[in-house]
Parts: C-alpha cells; sequence; structure tokens
C-alpha cells in the first residue's frame, strides 16, 4: 500500500521534482504550495508523514509543525526543509517536534531514504 | 516532463522507456523554438540551485544533452558584457567542462564584471583552474573575489590544493596576498622561509597576512626578523607583530617589549606590548591605574570629607590619586622609595607627576611640622597652601624628608581649617583655574566677561596704540556715539538694541540736531581725513510738511520699498517710471556720484501680461522664424495696442526683409537651392523608424509639413514598401491643396512678381500651378 505523504514546498519547480520522485518512489503525494493549503489538507485527514519547507508565505514551517504537534496532537512524522544557513530555525523546529531535517539544495534521493527511515521509526 | 528526464531509468519498464522516447521527440521539437530553448534553459538553472546529489548530475548532463550549453558558447562570442558574464555563468553552473578553454580567455579582460566571472569558472571547471588562474591573473583579486574562489575551492569534489608557495614570488601582490590566504586556510606549513622573507614586504597587507601565517605555524624562526621590521611598521603591522610575539615569545623577548613600552609612543601600540609582557610573564605589570595604596592608616575622624559632586569627581580625579602618607617608619619598612617616586606608570599619571615640582614641595614641608600625620595635601592648592602654612606655622620638620620622594597631596590640619577657609573661595578657585589650563580644555568654550565703557577706555590708555590706530579708534567711537544719538523722538515697541541693528532702515533727523551736529561731525571727520581716509558726508532731506509722518512711527518699521514698488509696478501706464513722490519723501539722498552712475543705468520696463506674452512670442519669432512669418507678423500688427509692441514687430519685419533681399541678391550669384537642398524633418525621422511609424508620421505631413516635405513625399512614391507609396500619394495630394491655399491667402502676389521666389516655394502652389497643364497632358495620354 503506498504511503501518504504531503509535501509543502513555495517553489513550484522543486516541488513537482520532489513530487515526481517521491511517487515514483511509492508514495502518493499531496503537493501544497504553502502552509495554510497544508492545513486545509490535514483538515480533512492526517497523512503518514509530512515533508514541509520552512520559509514559506501565510503560514510557515514552524507554525506548521507547532500546528500538527498542539492542536492536532498527532505524532506524524515531520522532515522540515531548510535552506542552508538556517541552522538556528533547525533548532527551533526540532524543538517544536520535527522529526528530521534535510538542507537546500534537495537531493530528491536522500529525501527519500529519509522519509523511508521515518515510516520505519514509526 | 523535466522530472521524467531527470529520474528516468535505463531498467525501467517498456511503457515507461517508449514513453521516454516519445518524451524526447517531442523535446526536441519543443527546442527548435529559441524561445522555448531560453525557457527550458532558465528552468534547469534554476532547478539546478535546489537540487543537488544525484539529480543535480542528471540535470546538468540533460541540458549537455539538450544542447543547451551551445547557447551559451553563443553568448560568450557577443560583444555586450553581460551577455557574455551571463554565457560564462550559465557554462558555470551546468559544469560544462568542454568550455575550460574558453573561458579562461577571458581572465584578463578588462571588464571586470566577465573577468571576475571567468576567474570563478575557470577555477570552478577544472581542479588545475586555480593553477591556471594565479599563473596568468594580471588584475587585482578583491577580498570577496577571494573568499568567492575559497567557497569554489572548498566545495570542489577531488581537489587537492597545490603547494600555493609556488605564487608567492608572483608579480601581482593580490596574487601573494590570495596564495598566503591559501597557504594558511590549507596548513601548507612548508613555507617558513618564504613567510619571513615576506614579513619584510613593503606592502602592509601582505606583511600582516604573512605574519598571521607565522602566528598560525608557530614559526618561532621569525621572531628576530619581526623584531628587526617592528620599528619601521605602521601601527597596525606593529600590533600585529606583538600579537605574534605573544604567541611565539618567550622570556628573553620581555626585554624587547620593555623596550616598546618605554619607547613607544602610540598608546595603543604601548598597551599591546604591556598585554604581551603579561602573557609571557604573568604578573610581571600590576594594574596600578586608580589604585588607592592603603597602609593600614586610617583618615582621622576628625577630617570632614564634604560629598563631591559627579562633576567635581570628574575634574579631580587624574589629580586624586590620594596618596595617604604612612608614618616615617612605615616609609622606611614597608614601601620603596623607588616606587612611590614612580608612582602609577599609567600616562596620565606620569605626565601629572612631571608637572609636580617634587623638590618645591619639599623645601616647602621642611618647613612645617609634621607631627600630625597623616598630611595629606591637594596637588592643586600646594603652592599656595605652603605659603599660608609658612606664615602660621613657625616649627621645623623633623626628618629629613627631601630624601623621601613622595607625592604629597593635601594637607588639612584641624586646627588650621579655619585659617584656610578665608582664601578658599578666592585663592583656590585660580589655582584650580590654573591647573585646568595644564590640563586639555579646548573643549571648554572661552566666556569673557563683559568690559565697561570705563574699562574699555582705561584698555585703551594702557594699550600702546599706534597714532593712527589710535585716530581710527578716535573715529569710531565718534561715529559710535554720533549713532547713539540717533534714537528717535517718539518711544517705539521695540527695543533700543533691535533698533541699533535695523541698518536697512531709513534714519530720521531732526533739522536742528543736525544743525547742531554737523559741524561737530565734520570737525571730528576732518582728523580722519588726515588718515586718508575717503569720507562720504551724507545729507538728509526732510520734506518740513511731512515732519509727522517723517518722524519714527510703527508704519517705520516696515520696509520701505515693498508698497513703493508694488504700486509702480501695478501703474503700466506711466512707462518709464520714476520714484513716487511717497516713496522719496523719508529716502535719504543718495550722494551725487552714486545717483549719475544711477542715471546711467537703462530704465526697467514693466509691460502686462498681455504684452509680456506678445513680445516672448515675437523673441521667438525673431529668434527661430524668417521671412515666412512676415504674415503672421503682420497679423500681429493689426492686432497689437502698445507702441512697444508695434515698434518690436516693425523692427523684426525690418529684420526679415533685410534677409530676403540679402537671400535674392546671393540668388543672383548662386541659386541657394544648389548649394543647400531643402531639408525635411520627416525625411530624418524615416531613416530611423519601422514602416507602421512611418505611416503615422505620414499622417502629420499635412497639417505641418510645408514646401519642403513635397520632394520627400514624390520620393516616397517609388518606396519599396507598397503601403507607404499608397499612402504617399493622397497625402502629397492633400500637402499641395493645402500649400495653394496657404499661398493664396498670405500673399497672393508674391509669387507671382517675385521671380527669385520661385525656387523658394517649389512644391507650392506656384509649381503646381506649372505643373498643371503638363498633369492634364499625361492624364490624356494616359
Amino acid at each position: 500500500m503506498r504511503k501518504k505523504l504531503f509535501l509543502a514546498e513555495d517553489d513550484e519547480l522543486l516541488a513537482a521534482l520532489l513530487s515526481y520522485r517521491l511517487e515514483k518512489g511509492g508514495y502518493d503525494v499531496t503537493l501544497c504550495q504553502d502552509g495554510k493549503q497544508m492545513k486545509e489538507h490535514l483538515a480533512h485527514g492526517i497523512p503518514d508523514i509530512i515533508v514541509s519547507d520552512i520559509m514559506m508565505p501565510y503560514f510557515s514551517g514552524m507554525e506548521l509543525i507547532g500546528f500538527v504537534r498542539s492542536e492536532l496532537k498527532s505524532n506524524v512524522p515531520i522532515i522540515i526543509i531548510s535552506s542552508a544557513g538556517n541552522e538556528e530555525n533547525v533548532l527551533d523546529a526540532f524543538e517544536l517536534g520535527a522529526n528530521d531535517f534535510i538542507s537546500k539544495p534537495v537531493s530528491p534521493s536522500e529525501l527519500m531514504v529519509r522519509a523511508a527511515r521515518e515510516l520505519n521509526k514509526a | 516532463m523535466i522530472s521524467e528526464f531527470l529520474f528516468h531509468e535505463d531498467d525501467a519498464s517498456k511503457e515507461e522507456k517508449s514513453n521516454y522516447v516519445n518524451l524526447k521527440i517531442e523535446i526536441r521539437q519543443l527546442l527548435k523554438s529559441d524561445f522555448n530553448r531560453q525557457v527550458l534553459s532558465e528552468i534547469l538553472l534554476d532547478l539546478r540551485k535546489d537540487v543537488s546529489g544525484d539529480a543535480q548530475k542528471r540535470l546538468m548532463k540533460l541540458y549537455q544533452d539538450l544542447g543547451l550549453h551551445q547557447d551559451a558558447f553563443v553568448k560568450l562570442k557577443s560583444w555586450r558584457w553581460e551577455v557574455i558574464s551571463k554565457g560564462i555563468s550559465e557554462l558555470t553552473q551546468m559544469r560544462v567542462e568542454e568550455s575550460y578553454s574558453f573561458i579562461t580567455k577571458f581572465i584578463n579582460d578588462k571588464r571586470g564584471t566577465i573577468r571576475k566571472q571567468a576567474e570563478i569558472a575557470t577555477v570552478t571547471l577544472k581542479n588545475e583552474g586555480i593553477d591556471y588562474f594565479l599563473d596568468t591573473t594580471k588584475y587585482r583579486i578583491s577580498e570577496w573575489q577571494q573568499l568567492k574562489l575559497l567557497d569554489v575551492l572548498r566545495n570542489q569534489e577531488d581537489f587537492e590544493p597545490p603547494r600555493f608557495k609556488a605564487w608567492l614570488t608572483s608579480n601581482n601582490k593580490f596574487v601573494v596576498l590570495f596564495a598566503l590566504r591559501l597557504i594558511k586556510y590549507y596548513n601548507q606549513n612548508d613555507v617558513i622561509a618564504s613567510l619571513i622573507e615576506l614579513i619584510k614586504h613593503k606592502n602592509n597587507q601582505i606583511k600582516d597576512e604573512a605574519i598571521a601565517c607565522i602566528k598560525e605555524f608557530n614559526v618561532v624562526e621569525a621572531l628576530g626578523t619581526l623584531k628587526l621590521v617592528f620599528w619601521k611598521s605602521s601601527v597596525d603591522i606593529k600590533i600585529s607583530i606583538l600579537g605574534a610575539i605573544t604567541v611565539l615569545g618567550t622570556e628573553v623577548d620581555l626585554e624587547f617589549l620593555r623596550l616598546i613600552e618605554n619607547k613607544e609612543s602610540n598608546f595603543l601600540v604601548r598597551s599591546k606590548a604591556i598585554s604581551s609582557i603579561n602573557t609571557i610573564a604573568p604578573g610581571s605589570i600590576m594594574p596600578k591605574k586608580g589604585i588607592v595604596q592603603i597602609t593600614g592608616n586610617q583618615i582621622p575622624e576628625d577630617i570632614v570629607q564634604e560629598p563631591i559632586s559627579d562633576t567635581e569627581k570628574d575634574i579631580y580625579e587624574p589629580s586624586a590619586t590620594k596618596t595617604v602618607i604612612p608614618s616615617n617608619d612605615e616609609l622606611e619598612t614597608e614601601q620603596p622609595t623607588d616606587e612611590l617616586i614612580k608612582g602609577p606608570k599609567n600616562e596620565e599619571m606620569e605626565e601629572d607627576n612631571e608637572k609636580l615640582d617634587i623638590k618645591t614641595n619639599l623645601d616647602e614641608i621642611a618647613s612645617i611640622n609634621l607631627d600630625f600625620l597623616p598630611l595629606v595635601i591637594d596637588e592643586v592648592e600646594e603652592t599656595k597652601s605652603s605659603t599660608v602654612t609658612t606664615e602660621l606655622i613657625e616649627k621645623e620638620i623633623v626628618h629629613d624628608v627631601s630624601e623621601i620622594t613622595v607625592v604629597f597631596e593635601e594637607i588639612v590640619a584641624p586646627f588650621l581649617e579655619d585659617s584656610f577657609s578665608s582664601f578658599e573661595n578666592t585663592d583656590e578657585e585660580q589655582s584650580s583655574l590654573d591647573e585646568l589650563s595644564e590640563r586639555e580644555v579646548a573643549f571648554i568654550p572661552i566666556v569673557i566677561e563683559d568690559v565697561t565703557d570705563s574699562e574699555k577706555e582705561a584698555l585703551f590708555h594702557e594699550e600702546e596704540l599706534t597714532s593712527e590706530q589710535k585716530s581710527t579708534r578716535q573715529f569710531e567711537e565718534a561715529i559710535e556715539e554720533e549713532m547713539a544719538m540717533m534714537k528717535p523722538e517718539q518711544d517705539i515697541n521695540i527695543g533700543a538694541e533691535t533698533f541699533g541693528q535695523m541698518n536697512f532702515s531709513p534714519t530720521i533727523f531732526k533739522e536742528e540736531w543736525i544743525v547742531e551736529k554737523k559741524q561737530d561731525l565734520f570737525d571730528e571727520t576732518k582728523e580722519v581725513e588726515a588718515l586718508n581716509l575717503e569720507v562720504v558726508y551724507d545729507e538728509v532731506k526732510i520734506d518740513p510738511s511731512n515732519k509727522e509722518e517723517s518722524s519714527v512711527s510703527d508704519d517705520f518699521l516696515e520696509w520701505p520699498f515693498e508698497e513703493t514698488m508694488n504700486e509702480e509696478y501695478n501703474d503700466l501706464g506711466n512707462l518709464p517710471l520714476e520714484p513716487s513722490e511717497k516713496s522719496t519723501k523719508n529716502v535719504v539722498d543718495q550722494n551725487f556720484e552714486i545717483e549719475a552712475i544711477l542715471r546711467k543705468l537703462p530704465e526697467p520696463k514693466y509691460y502686462d501680461g498681455e504684452t509680456i506674452l506678445t513680445m516672448r512670442l515675437l523673441d521667438d519669432i525673431e529668434a527661430l522664424g524668417d521671412q515666412r512669418e512676415v504674415p503672421v507678423l503682420k497679423e500681429l500688427l493689426q492686432e497689437a495696442k502698445t507702441t512697444c509692441v508695434i515698434d518690436r514687430i516693425n523692427e523684426i519685419m525690418e529684420t526679415f526683409e533685410l534677409e530676403i533681399q540679402v537671400q535674392s541678391s546671393q540668388k543672383e550669384i548662386k541659386p541657394i537651392s544648389a548649394e543647400f537642398k531643402p531639408f525635411s524633418v520627416f525625411e530624418d525621422l524615416f531613416r530611423t523608424c519601422d514602416t507602421e511609424a512611418k505611416l503615422i508620421l505620414m499622417d502629420e505631413i499635412i497639417d505641418i509639413g510645408d514646401e519642403k516635405e513635397v520632394k520627400f513625399l514624390k520620393s516616397l512614391l517609388e518606396d519599396p514598401e507598397i503601403r507607404i507609396r499608397e499612402k504617399a500619394e493622397p497625402i502629397l495630394e492633400g500637402l499641395q491643396n493645402k500649400l495653394f491655399h496657404e499661398s493664396l491667402l498670405f500673399e497672393p502676389s508674391l509669387a507671382f512678381i517675385d521671380d527669385s521666389r520661385t525656387d523658394k516655394y517649389e512644391g507650392s502652389f506656384l509649381s503646381q500651378l506649372l505643373s498643371f497643364p503638363n498633369k492634364i497632358i499625361e492624364k490624356l495620354n494616359g
């Protein structure tokens, strides 16, 4: 059975590329352009894993983690994508409850491996 | 589509493979369009920044497989720097190694942006690129560029740094500097001899970097050279050298550091030297600034110290290192005299000590009985206090204190408090001022007490002035006195000081007062004449009937000319304007010479709004127009009301008439048309614009064109563009009709009377009329 994955990334090109790779890797990917859209999708159901960029318009990745952990009370694995040099944000994200992070430029293969590992942990 | 290309695998299913082949065919078709190629290039370049690892490599491969790098190569051939730069950037980002040899040519390009891109590309594309770059670059390598290059090298895969010492001998000092930084970064510590040699480099940056390397690699051998170059180095380098000595030095080097401490004039360097000494030998120099030496003596309870305000603290702080004098026994046993003499080693304290005449103090103190110790002498008051105490105290000091070199700073003898209090407020103030003058008090504004008139007089007598100076002074005083007498009779609301400052206000005199004072003034000013000074005598005219008005009132304070000017300006019918009677009433007459000069100046002419506009139009016509404007001028002449406008029009018309005569006379010798071809503005515009613009311009020819455009329009009848040809024909007809009407309207007879103007009116009604029979014949034939 294909695992459900929510991907929030505001860079359309990168999102499309990652989405293609993840789908090819056996995930059922729901693509969201920002945290707000992801929040709407989460209202309909929680996926097996969430991959989210930190810096996004309207509703940032940090807010999204807070929302999932505090309001939805969900332990769904969250992998964050951060830009290089945003180490402070990464630490904050971990404090909020992120499970893993991957920095830009993203290696799709690496993301696949990390996602698989988080799912195995869960 | 891109994703499918990127993540396609050879072991894919048949369906996927056929899909992949179809995509390839599709993309090949798409790439036939330049625009699509450009878009795809942009997408791939954008994606390249966001992906890494295998995906990035595939992306780069795809870029080259699709032949997009060929476009970048084309860009390299452009003559525009931004295009070349973009081409280099694309090839670098996509790691097109085959472009290496093309890009290296730009390393010494005179255009900075291209050069910098080429430098980055050279280092990025091949591992040996850095060698080539350091070998060939002739230009400056900026700090930022060095950082970028270092970043490229750091991220280079399988990069083995070359031995950068090879470039320490480069002629380009920036290469040397960069090489030093790379040596430090890659820890290439086999360059000791070169580093020591580079300490002697004349360039401070290189010197500094070499010292940093020496420090980093712990090159103890360099200590001798460091000491040698120290004294001739700049402050920054001195500090760097001291930093290196701090790390590398031993106790042997303390002597050198102490020498710096004593001899060096720069405070920063001296501080660094002290810091170095303390690092090498901890505790060698103890902190002394602001340290109060407490030797067990307590201040007697009967000395009441008044609380000192913060300001006072600030003022007395430097000299307030009050040393409580120990008893004589304690002096012998506890403290070595040397230290007491030297006192604190900091700069300020040393200066204070220099200023202090210890010998004088000791002589003074020798006459005082110091049995009531502890004695505290304020440095500031030492002279005065000693004088007083000499008078009051007759006992002699028991010990020969001259041998003890101690800084005595304050004496507060309980039984002398009353005696001191009498002079504290006077002498103490003076002494404080003296002390302050010795210190740097340049920031305090100088305030001088106002000198009264009597004091001024006294000063005047005291000063040794030359006879001329005295005469000048007397003259000034006389003038001041007279000015002081020129006070208004009536009380005015403003203060006398304000009145005195109003130099622009007309001065009003009483007639009888003038009679009385005039002679005095003349007598006094005669003295000034003797000094070869030119004296101008002003006379005041006062109309007796206006005595009341002329006296000082509130109106007097207003600017006198404003009202007059407005009146004059509004009264345009009476040009040229004379100063109004009212304005002359209270104004002091100018001297004759000035009046004579003023009379020579042209008087202003004032026009009303309409006249001003007409005059401006006439000016423009004169400047830009020619004889063709004559009809317009005639119209204006009919409408003109004022004489000045009529005169002006006639003047311009005369000028144009003259031009016509000159031209006609020239034509007799040589026709103008043979020399100057009629120039059409449209013809010029047509050279640079496209067909659409030409069609739009042609519409305008009818409205603003004249005979010059006729010839041009005729030439357009043979234009290769059919639309222009078609449009030119009706426009030509329209223009010719227009010119025909115009010629009838303005000067219907001119073209017929003056043969010389037929050439000028070529293409106009006349020429059309002349060609008309031919046209009829043509039509009949055609």
